[in-house]
């Protein structure tokens, strides 16, 4: 048993074209319902604290990954945090160039062990100070809301 | 239980294209290889492992492709997703059991079939709260790359030099795909990923395919002798696995897989215990935050450790001399199997210009590659 003769000549190696046109819905759940209403109809964001271990969640879950206990104890937060890391790109997801650069960054929202990963708008930033930095999110206005991560436009540099 | 060890491997040089056979033949010659280097028929192999992942295939319920071309029809197997050390590691719990006698793991890649790789990427980010963005995927790199670098007090000139050590590293390995010789510059230079990650800091694809035959000792003795390469230690491990609660600036996962292999292994002192090391470099950041997560630094900045020579061929403790993902190429769950059996040949005195003198024993390990917290380490040794 072995390969007696392989493919030696670029003009004879044949490839079938395909792809993958699979499409889907992605239902939120009870804990991501919160947040999507309360994003669109308050422009805040909801986090959930466990009772046991004081963690809080953001974005919000049903459960805790370190008690793996129920958690219910929804709170309303401010859409405001600080830049815990951040990063530039070049391009989008299908390897073309990007109009611009865009900034990246996740950013822990005050009063929850969490974040969201968003698009930072920075004016003459600093490479030395934009970690760490408070920012808050621009959103939609509101009628133009439709409870998802896209109602927030950005997040920007608090002054 | 059973002590498991290393019976063959079979392997396909790594390249960048391979359109002179498909990739059932890719891993078809990689068997051939593997059972002829085990002095067995694929009719003595009692379990079989194969370890892919759809979306990279491009097949749904790709398990179904695998069996003939491995001489595993009619016989037990299965294919899990992860990383080929957790095939590895699944075939040696497996004869542990004692059910098994020899196992076999396959892992393979045919990069050069898929047409874009970011979109691949980008749908194993979660759908709900982190696709919403658009970029390049890699951007979540280009974040742990930073709060790493911020944290630890490495520059990007070194994480640089990281890429260019396996680079030049793999210009002796012949299986290898990326071999070169380049500078930090060169390196930094290159197109911006996602800042501070440049194109020269990421791992270029690559296809191939291994073969790994494992075995009880009683095999291993009655047909290798003196001359085999043992599993120690094992330890699999997924941190946190949701991004609102990663530890940005460490690679939690290995460092508990690490710990865990070293305790199987009765290893208290890595970094004295262990002759070399081969981890995981997808991105060239990666390899630093590896060796420190593996417990191999004593504390020291691996940075000024890779300055200085630590970590090559002639230094104290070498890192990544088969090239690693950076020089042997990126074939997802294969290219920790390439490093797998550089480091066997290594432990058998087979590793030619990379040869060391008298290694006794090493840790591989893994990294299931972003958006994962999911990693695995394997102790080997010889007799
Ligand atoms: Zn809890």
């Amino acid at each position: 048993m072995s390969i007696w003769r392989k493919v030696h000549v670029n003009k004879k190696a044949h490839a079938w074209e395909g792809d993958i046109p699979i499409y889907f819905s992605y239902t939120v759940g009870p804990a991501g319902e919160k947040f999507f209403t309360a994003l669109k109809e308050k422009g805040v964001f909801v986090a959930v604290r466990c009772r046991q271990c004081g963690k809080v969640y953001l974005p919000p879950r049903i459960y805790c990954e370190v008690c793996m206990e129920d958690v219910e104890e929804f709170v309303e937060v401010q859409p405001e945090g600080r830049v815990v890391t951040w990063t530039e790109v070049t391009r989008d997801s299908r390897g073309s160039l990007l109009e611009k650069p865009e900034l990246i960054g996740f950013i822990n929202i005050y009063n929850t062990d969490g974040g969201i990963i968003h698009k930072i708008v920075a004016k003459d930033f600093s490479k030395e100070s934009l970690t760490g930095a408070e920012v808050k999110a621009v959103l939609k206005p509101p009628a133009e809301r439709s409870g998802e991560l896209g109602d927030i436009l950005y997040f920007e540099l608090k002054v | 239980m059973s002590k498991v060890g290393i019976l063959g491997i079979g392997i396909v040089p790594a390249r960048a294209l391979s359109s002179d056979v498909s990739y059932r033949e890719l891993i078809f010659e990689a068997a051939v290889k593997a059972y002829e280097d085990a002095g067995i028929e694929p009719f003595d192999v009692d379990t079989f492992v194969s370890v892919s992942e759809d979306f990279n295939e491009g097949v749904s319920i790709f398990d179904e492709y695998v069996p003939d071309q491995l001489g595993a029809v009619l016989k037990p197997v299965h294919t899990i997703s992860g990383d080929g050390l957790y095939g590895v590691i699944s075939v040696a719990m497996q004869i542990m059991t004692g059910m098994f006698r020899i196992g076999v793991v396959e892992a393979h890649s045919k990069a050069s079939n898929v047409l874009n790789h970011l979109k691949i990427l980008e749908l194993a980010l979660d759908p709900v709260y982190l696709r919403h963005t658009g970029v390049d995927p890699r951007f979540l790199a280009g974040l742990e790359m930073r709060a790493y670098m911020e944290a630890s007090g490495i520059d990007a000139e070194s994480v640089a030099r990281a890429a260019t050590h396996q680079r030049t590293n793999a210009i002796w390995n012949p299986l290898a795909a990326y071999p070169g010789k380049f500078s930090p510059d060169d390196v930094l230079l290159t197109e911006v990923v996602a800042e501070p990650l440049t194109e020269g800091m990421v791992a270029q694809p690559a296809d191939g395919a291994v073969v790994v035959v494992l075995a009880s000792e009683d095999v291993i003795r009655s047909q290798k002798k003196n001359q085999a390469v043992w599993i120690e230690g094992m330890g699999f491990y997924t941190s946190e696995p949701s991004f609102d609660t990663w530890v940005w600036e460490r690679a939690t996962y290995a460092e508990l897989s690490a710990r865990k292999a070293y305790e199987m292994a009765g290893i208290s002192c890595p970094s004295k215990e262990i002759s070399f090391a081969e981890v995981d470099s997808r991105y060239a950041y990666k390899m630093l935050q590896h060796i420190e997560a593996c417990a191999l630094t004593d504390g020291r900045n691996p940075a000024q450790l890779l300055r200085d020579g630590f970590f090559s061929k002639e230094g104290t403790l070498p890192v990544n001399l088969s090239g690693a993902h950076m020089g042997i190429g990126m074939m997802e769950e294969a290219t920790a199997l390439y490093q797998l059996a550089f480091a066997a040949d290594q432990l058998l005195g087979r590793a030619g210009r990379m040869q060391l003198s008298d290694p006794y024993r090493c840790i591989i390990q893994s990294w299931r590659g972003l958006p994962t917290r999911s990693g695995a380490t394997c102790i080997l040794s010889r007799d």
